[in-house]
């Protein structure tokens, strides 16, 4: 422990990784901002490539380039360029993580056109548009499924990694990544919360700090509970006990393998109950986002709210993240359809993403705490002291790449640095076709890499029954209690004519 | 994320994988070559000091959800209602 530096990890873990493909284009994007000159509207274009996914009724206009940048290039060729700049970005950072780089390429490369192929079919106008949009696109119905795209790439995702052939689906899962995608998307959020901010400053900095309380208060509930339901209800020991408590209270998978490390649980214990949460996290993606959407409770009158009961009650990043993007179409839709106003776009999202982030932030200091007790309470050896240190081992790094993000985006603008308007032309890629795709990589590979095979296998009955009964009965109505309570009447912004 | 094979176990007595079978009910390790078995949950008695965790985790969890909702409320979400 002593030998390890504050910079352990930091060219080797997908975290580490996340924060640096995410800051690099966010650089990108700040470096083009920079050199844009607002009269001329000329300036050095380092983002305008990024490939977006506009509704179509005529297909040829399915791809297309960010909003800012219209006439830099054709759709197509943005999805290739786009293609080769992620390949090479990805690529690097799966041989510093010393995978292997070549089937990762040959996989990505499948995971990537098979996701641009399905973005591409499910934004089809007639599928995807509002009603206030139906004139905008010549056509007189329209299914108005807002997020569609995800859920499609998700359910194929999921018939894949389901139903082909085992030797296929164990290839592609090598470049499915849905928790590094979606660090890397989060990153990207950042620069939206950023942007975002310098219009309506109040509002962000209100989100964050309601989503802070919202989570300190829901962490310190819910996990004494969970543990207390594991060891007294389901008679698990207190390793298990203590990885299913901070999984199903924290951030999934990661503070189920903190806590492990914490408290020298047996290697089984985090992956058994990981592979719950993994599954778990995948069920409630598919359910949550509806039923907050149409409950009468939530649904039009408390979209924020709804928006960060999620980041408490789904417990993988990429899943929280998905349900997020999944209900701000719903609820935008809803809201454009129902009330005639037009919410902007992705502050749902960045509630729900926001109350993670606090939470994943707790790993450290719960890891932290758990050692402790662990090492001098029940375990009492002799000698040993925690590291303080520990607590930034376990911190999550991509949640630095989006603060920094955001903040660096704030600073410049509100501090007339970089004029807005050079701000979003240069950043806009990032926050909104970089972000959207990357969401969607992390759809399909939160679906290729869910097995629900696993559910079947020996030694999870118990721990399933005791994930699924602390789920409902303790993290679900209390994540809603507490979102409601710090969040209640808070709605999206109005998107300004 | 998850997936994957469920971690293998290495047999304390001789070093070997262990695999999880049932046995009267139970769910156990049994060790593949040697044939050691250990429960893969044992029962433990409740601690006195999770005891103590779970108290002031909960006391905690209490007395700030009270605080912070009514500063939230006052000072932030009074704006929205």
């Amino acid at each position: 422990m002593g030998e390890r530096r504050w910079t352990k990890g930091m060219f080797d873990t997908e975290d580490w990784w996340a924060f640096w493909i995410g800051i690099f284009f966010v650089i990108l994007g700040l470096v083009a901002a920079a050199t844009y000159n607002v009269e001329t509207k000329i300036g050095v274009d380092l983002t305008g490539w990024i490939v977006s996914f506009p509704k179509w009724v005529d297909i040829s206009k399915s791809l297309s380039v960010d909003k800012y940048h219209k006439g830099f290039m054709s759709g197509p060729v943005a999805a290739v360029v786009s293609y080769v700049i992620f390949t090479i970005a990805t690529c690097i950072g799966a041989r510093a993580m010393k995978w292997d780089v070549k089937k990762y390429f040959v996989a990505w490369t499948i995971i990537y056109w098979l996701t641009v192929i399905i973005y591409i079919l499910s934004r089809n106008a007639y599928i995807q548009a509002t009603s206030l949009e139906l004139k905008k696109y010549g056509i007189e119905w329209s299914l108005q499924l807002g997020g569609a795209h995800y859920i499609a790439a998700l359910i194929i995702g999921l018939i894949i990694g389901n139903l082909a052939p085992r030797g296929f689906r164990e290839f592609l899962r090598r470049a499915a990544r849905p928790e590094w995608y979606i660090k890397i998307a989060i990153v990207c959020l950042g620069t939206k919360l950023g942007l975002k901010g310098i219009e309506a400053t109040g509002y962000a900095v209100h989100l964050i700090l309601a989503g802070c309380c919202a989570t300190i208060a829901a962490y310190l509930l819910f996990w004494p509970l969970a543990y207390t339901v594991s060891r007294k209800v389901f008679k698990l020991t207190k390793e298990w006990a203590a990885c299913l408590a901070s999984g199903i209270s924290i951030c999934g998978v990661s503070a189920s393998i903190a806590t492990a490390g914490a408290i020298r649980a047996r290697p089984i214990v985090p992956v058994m109950i990981s592979s719950l949460i993994v599954v778990f996290a995948v069920i409630e993606l598919i359910v949550l986002p509806y039923v907050l959407a149409y409950a009468p409770f939530w649904g039009l009158n408390e979209p924020m709210a709804a928006g960060a009961s999620l980041g408490l009650t789904v417990k993988t990043d990429g899943a929280d993240a998905a349900a997020g993007a999944i209900l701000d179409e719903l609820l935008r839709a809803r809201a454009a359809n129902e009330l005639g106003v037009q919410w902007e776009e992705g502050w749902i999202t960045a509630a729900a993403v926001m109350t993670k982030i606090w939470i994943d932030m707790f790993i450290g200091i719960w890891a932290f705490v758990l050692a402790v007790i662990w090492v001098y309470h029940f375990e009492r050896r002799p000698g040993e002291r925690v590291e303080k240190m520990e607590i930034w081992w376990r911190f999550p790094k991509f949640v630095l790449g989006y603060f920094i993000a955001m903040f660096a985006i704030w600073g410049l603008g509100l501090g007339g640095i970089i004029p807005t308007e050079a701000l979003k032309w240069g950043i806009h890629p990032i926050e909104g076709p970089m972000r959207h795709l990357f969401f969607m990589l992390t759809f399909t590979s939160i679906g290729l890499v869910t097995d629900f095979r696993e559910l079947k296998k020996e030694g999870l009955g118990r721990l399933a029954v005791a994930y699924a009964f602390i789920l409902v009965v303790i993290i679900i109505p209390i994540g809603w209690f507490i979102a409601w309570l710090f969040h209640h009447g808070m709605k999206p912004p109005v998107v300004k004519p | 994320m998850g997936g994957g094979n469920i971690a293998e176990e290495l047999c304390p007595n001789c070093g070997s994988p262990m695999e999880i079978v049932k046995a009267e009910g139970m769910d156990i390790l049994r060790c593949t070559s040697c044939g050691y078995e250990r429960p893969l949950m044992a029962v433990e008695p409740w601690d006195p000091i999770e005891g103590k965790l779970v108290r002031y985790s909960i006391i905690a969890g209490i007395i700030l959800t009270i605080v912070l909702a009514a500063l939230i409320n006052v000072y932030i979400l009074s704006q929205y209602s």
